[in-house]
């Protein structure tokens, strides 16, 4: 809201400095209309992020969504990817606007996934924790690696961007925990990676 | 630095056969037949799993410092591409992250065929200079003697009975220490992220002692192995041994997540 009334100001203050001179004026008027731009812009993805979280919050299933965003708190202003070559390096490219928890375990001697948790992180401060925990995940291991007993339980974290699409991510909970998207894998063995499974595991506890 | 190492432990070392057990003849076995009586109390439950086949030793009350295989290596063939086993004895790893094992390997990256090894999560696995022998009974024990000097100390011990031939370690570790199962293991490793298919071993025979008792003396559970709706491997032969059972490959699986 802050932002649409700065908007209006700035539409009403261009008259006023077109009298200083053409040539100040014109350079003016062409920052106006960038600011215009710009601030349509903004306007139109706070929008479509709104709608990406109504979306989000209709699609959660059987399990609902826990939102972990102070009531009326809006998504961060900055969210977004800058760098696009970062989308095929980095595990979670810039900062997401929000994101989808979504917790499985394996059936007894089944295949098929149980889906027995979910949570929709929008608060600022976790997600950018959140980044960090998994960006701060060493490289998985190059050699061979016996691990403990895998079960196949696993969190997939949707990452919703403003205006990219959205990247899904999956954490293995068990055996030899990794965060994995497309060919970009981290190993979640060791300290860092068991705070991090821990505090997923905790998000996405059923309620 | 054999005396220097001997003499900084603080327990006795065990020299080899470290336990007065009856090996049995690889070619005599047969769990049907076998004399060695039924299981001394420990329940039975189940579970299935992406890389592990075997029995594991659980309690809430009890803790496992000791695991110890016998087992006959494996001699497999690699029916399909990057094909891996690894056959090992451990602590922890199945209700943790936490797992100290030794071991013996086939096709598996870094190791030679046969080659013992040991790990401590998170680090990867440590070729040992010791060799099992395709068709005899090898033997691997993770040993937790606890926090010495300050420091969480473990004991591998490796020993192949056709040689006889031994090795053994003292290691330390910062990691965490994981005393809630014991297990008994045939399993596909990872290699850079991926779990590799199942090299066909056909059957192995393996025993376990946990904390210098049968296997079944405790509570275990007998997992099986699957890729998919595919079962990979199984076990089978407690009861009615307490102590003895055979681990069966069915398929490769894939290489897979």
């Amino acid at each position: 809201m802050r932002e649409g009334r700065q908007g209006i100001l700035s539409a009403h203050e261009t008259p006023r400095l077109f009298q200083r001179s053409a040539i100040v004026g014109g350079v003016m008027r062409v920052a106006s209309l960038f600011l215009a731009v710009a601030l349509f812009a903004v306007l139109a993805g706070c929008g479509s992020t709104r709608g990406d979280t109504a979306r989000l919050t209709a699609s959660a299933d059987a399990t609902p969504a826990r939102s972990l965003s102070p009531q009326g708190l809006s998504v961060p202003r900055s969210c977004g990817i800058l760098n696009v070559a970062a989308v095929r390096s980095e595990l979670i490219p810039g900062t997401p606007c929000a994101m989808v928890l979504s917790r499985y375990r394996t059936l007894h001697q089944q295949p098929r996934l149980q889906l027995v948790g979910r949570a929709d992180i929008r608060s600022p401060a976790l997600l950018r924790q959140l980044t960090s925990e998994f960006d701060a995940l060493p490289p998985a291991p190059k050699g061979g690696l016996a691990c403990p007993n895998d079960n196949g339980s696993r969190i997939t974290v949707d990452l919703k961007y403003r205006h990219h699409r959205t990247l899904r991510l999956t954490a293995s909970l068990s055996g030899c925990p990794e965060a994995r998207r497309g060919f970009v894998t981290r190993s979640a063995l060791g300290r860092i990676g068991a705070k991090l499974i821990g505090q997923l595991e905790a998000l996405t506890r059923a309620a | 630095m054999w005396e220097q190492m001997i003499n900084n432990m603080h327990y006795s070392y065990r020299t080899p056969p470290s336990r007065k057990i009856v090996i049995p003849n690889p070619d005599d076995f047969n769990v049907a037949s076998s004399n060695n009586s039924t299981a001394e109390g420990g329940t039975a439950g189940s579970f299935s799993s992406k890389n592990w086949s075997g029995y594991v030793n659980y309690s809430s009350e009890q803790s496992y410092d000791e695991a110890t295989s016998y087992f006959v290596e494996p001699s497999p063939s690699v029916p399909c591409s990057k094909a891996t086993e690894v056959t090992w004895a451990g602590l922890g790893g199945y209700n943790s992250h936490n797992l100290a094992q030794n071991g013996t390997g086939y096709n598996a990256p870094g190791l030679e065929n046969h080659q013992g090894w040991w790990e401590i999560l998170p680090a990867g696995y440590v070729s040992v200079p010791e060799n099992g022998s395709p068709g005899y009974y090898f033997e691997a024990q993770t040993y937790y003697a606890g926090v010495i000097s300050g420091k969480k100390t473990f004991y591998f011990y490796f020993y192949d009975y056709e040689e006889g031939s031994w090795w053994d370690e003292e290691v330390t570790t910062t990691n965490g220490v994981d005393e809630s199962t014991a297990d008994y293991i045939v399993e596909r490793p990872k290699a850079s992220g991926y779990f590799r298919p199942l090299a066909d071993y056909g059957s192995t025979k393996m025993q376990g002692f946990t904390n210098n008792k049968d296997l079944a003396h405790y509570p275990y559970n007998v997992g099986t192995m699957y890729s998919g709706e595919t079962e990979l491997a199984s076990v089978a032969g407690i009861p009615p041994s307490s102590y003895l059972f055979t681990d069966t490959w069915h398929h490769c699986g894939k290489e897979e997540e």
